[in-house]
């Protein structure tokens, strides 16, 4: 049994005088997704930056398989956790298959070996015949599977990812789901933030799924993907109503739609 | 291919260069040739190899294109020191100038690689603490301008165009070994370096160690630059161009960008000083005016093609 991938206890992020995480406790268990959801500001993004380490904390604890985030090296943190940002941008014009390369920062091995992996992680996001082309000529839904691409390299036990598919087309923003979900199916644990519950959730019909509700650097609630509670506890979340219906054997939330 | 090109281009360039230039007596030629003209191409190589590469890492590290050695207050720190000998010293002694343009280099660089270091600081921050320094060095040069005579002033003036001219080898072994160590220690930096084309954060979530990087890349590039300054005056440009010029010949890979530069920053620095010792006969044209011909326009042009880019960034 591994340890547990995400421990947070308490965990206080303030800015400014105010607090953008309050009191935040949370386990992830592996193997498991949680999704994380809640209006704009409510945290999410801070959240994730304080799970890996970048977002530095006022208080409380954040462990990752049993060690203190903050005091991992660089190299173990980055076995343990990688993360995808909502949207990443090249400082400068670069051939894709060198981003892809550069995730595998942590592990040592010759470049041959390095260019292999990179080219596999590309297949597995259809990618593999841009792996030439300059990473600033992309499409935004190009450049996010390219990103998905280097995630899939670094190798991480756990995914950390942050709206991930937010600003993408909604072929773009299935595929990448599908992507994700299929590695979470094969074991990998994911943490993923979204303002879309409904197109993740249509399609997490069994596992070890939860939801947990953000709101003003507080967990509003915690449930199971699956639990009957769930359109109410959006609906309070988001201050809109939210009914469930069945459609083709799924569960299908409609935000903004009274029964 | 083209990578071999260009390394072939750049060497033929050093090699070439002790024999271009006017004829002289043969009696006079050894002299030229082994006292003057290769000892400054072997200055012009390794400040150019020097400059290029840290250019180059500059760039990787505060993620921006435009991002030069100047940026961090090096050079202006430079001219603070080398102007207060200039000024203060009644017969001022071109090794004293020299060692007196590195202290004032590393003051500025110092203050802005400590703040590097710190961990919640962004690299805009020290960017900003970097032009911050620039202007307020280039203050304390006005300031000590307004103190010295007219002979005097027109030394600083003289320095700060920038010059290769060198007679014997004084000055040439320290620079070479220093830009070695600069070239190697931003160099020992590479795959970090390269890890860092999509922002810091992401860089840090792959297991970069972003503040230690910066910190030493810093240190190491600021220490190189602070020597050639010392030694040559502010050369202005090459830092900037020769890495955009690498781009041009071979190709967007960071990788090659950072490891081409050192060579191909010898063989522009050296072009450009034999061009400009060359082009006006009887008379040399100061070598920082050329490169900063070429590098001027070239700034406006990668500004003005430069796209504009969206980021996203987790608060820190």
């Amino acid at each position: 049994m591994r340890p547990q991938p995400l421990s947070v206890s308490e965990l206080q992020v303030v800015r400014g005088g105010r607090a953008l995480l309050d009191g935040i406790s949370l386990d992830v268990q592996s193997g498991e997704l949680v999704i994380v959801v809640g209006p704009n500001g409510a945290g999410k993004s801070t959240l994730v930056g304080a799970l890996f380490g970048w977002t530095g904390i006022d208080g409380g604890v954040v462990e990752c398989e049993g060690t203190s985030v903050g005091k991992l090296s660089g190299v173990e943190r980055a076995a343990r956790l990688g993360w995808l940002p909502q949207r990443a941008s090249l400082a400068e014009p670069t051939p894709v298959i060198e981003q892809v390369m550069a995730a595998r920062f942590r592990i040592r091995e010759s470049r041959a070996q390095r260019l292999k992996h990179a080219l596999e992680a590309l297949e597995r996001v259809g990618l593999r015949h841009l792996a030439e082309r300059d990473g600033t000529s992309l499409s935004g839904g190009e450049a996010q599977r390219v990103s998905l691409a280097a995630l899939i390299a670094q190798d991480a036990r756990t995914w950390l990812l942050d709206e991930p598919a937010n600003h993408l087309d909604p072929r773009v923003q299935t595929e990448l789901m599908q992507i994700v979900l299929g590695e979470w199916r094969a074991g990998k644990t994911v943490v993923l933030v979204t303002h879309d519950p409904d197109r993740v959730l249509a399609r997490v019909t069994e596992g070890p799924a939860r939801v947990v509700g953000l709101r003003d650097g507080r967990v509003t609630f915690e449930l199971s993907a699956h639990a009957d509670a769930l359109p109410s506890a959006l609906s309070d979340l988001y201050d809109v109503p939210v009914t469930a219906i069945i459609v083709a054997g799924r569960r299908r939330f409609l935000f903004g739609v009274q029964a | 291919m083209r990578v071999a090109v260009l390394v072939v281009v750049s060497l033929l360039a050093v090699v070439a260069a002790p024999f271009i230039g006017p004829s002289v007596d043969d009696a006079v030629w050894s002299f030229v040739l082994w006292e003057l003209r290769v000892p400054r191409v072997l200055m012009a190589a390794a400040v150019g190899a020097c400059l290029g590469t840290v250019g180059a890492a500059f760039q990787a590290i505060f993620g921006n294109p435009l991002a030069t050695p100047s940026t961090t207050g090096t050079t202006a720190g430079a001219m603070v020191g080398a102007l207060a000998a200039l000024v203060f010293m009644a017969t001022p002694n071109p090794s004293i100038v020299a060692i007196a343009a590195l202290i004032g280099a590393l003051a500025i660089a110092l203050p802005v690689a400590a703040l590097a270091s710190r961990g919640n600081r962004r690299i805009e921050d020290v960017l900003l603490a970097g032009v911050a320094m620039t202007l307020g060095a280039s203050a304390l040069t006005t300031g000590l301008q307004v103190q010295a005579d007219l002979a005097t002033t027109f030394r600083a003036v003289r320095w700060s165009m920038g010059s290769l001219t060198q007679v014997g080898y004084s000055g040439v072994g320290i620079v070479a070994v220093v830009c070695a160590v600069s070239i190697a220690g931003v160099l020992w930096h590479l795959r970090a370096l390269e890890a860092l084309i999509a922002g810091e954060a992401l860089a840090f979530s792959q297991g970069v160690d972003v503040t230690r990087v910066r910190t030493r890349v810093l240190v190491f590039g600021a220490l190189g630059v602070a020597v050639c300054v010392a030694w040559c005056g502010p050369i202005a440009f090459v830092g900037l161009v020769v890495p955009h010029l690498v781009r041009l010949g071979v190709g967007t890979s960071r990788r090659l960008v950072l490891t081409l530069s050192a060579v191909c920053g010898a063989g522009f620095l050296v072009l450009c000083d034999t061009v400009a010792r060359t082009v006006w006969a009887g008379r040399e044209l100061p070598v920082g005016v050329l490169t900063a011909a070429i590098g001027a326009p070239l700034l406006v042009a990668l500004v003005l093609r430069r796209p504009g880019r969206a980021s996203t960034r987790v608060s820190k």
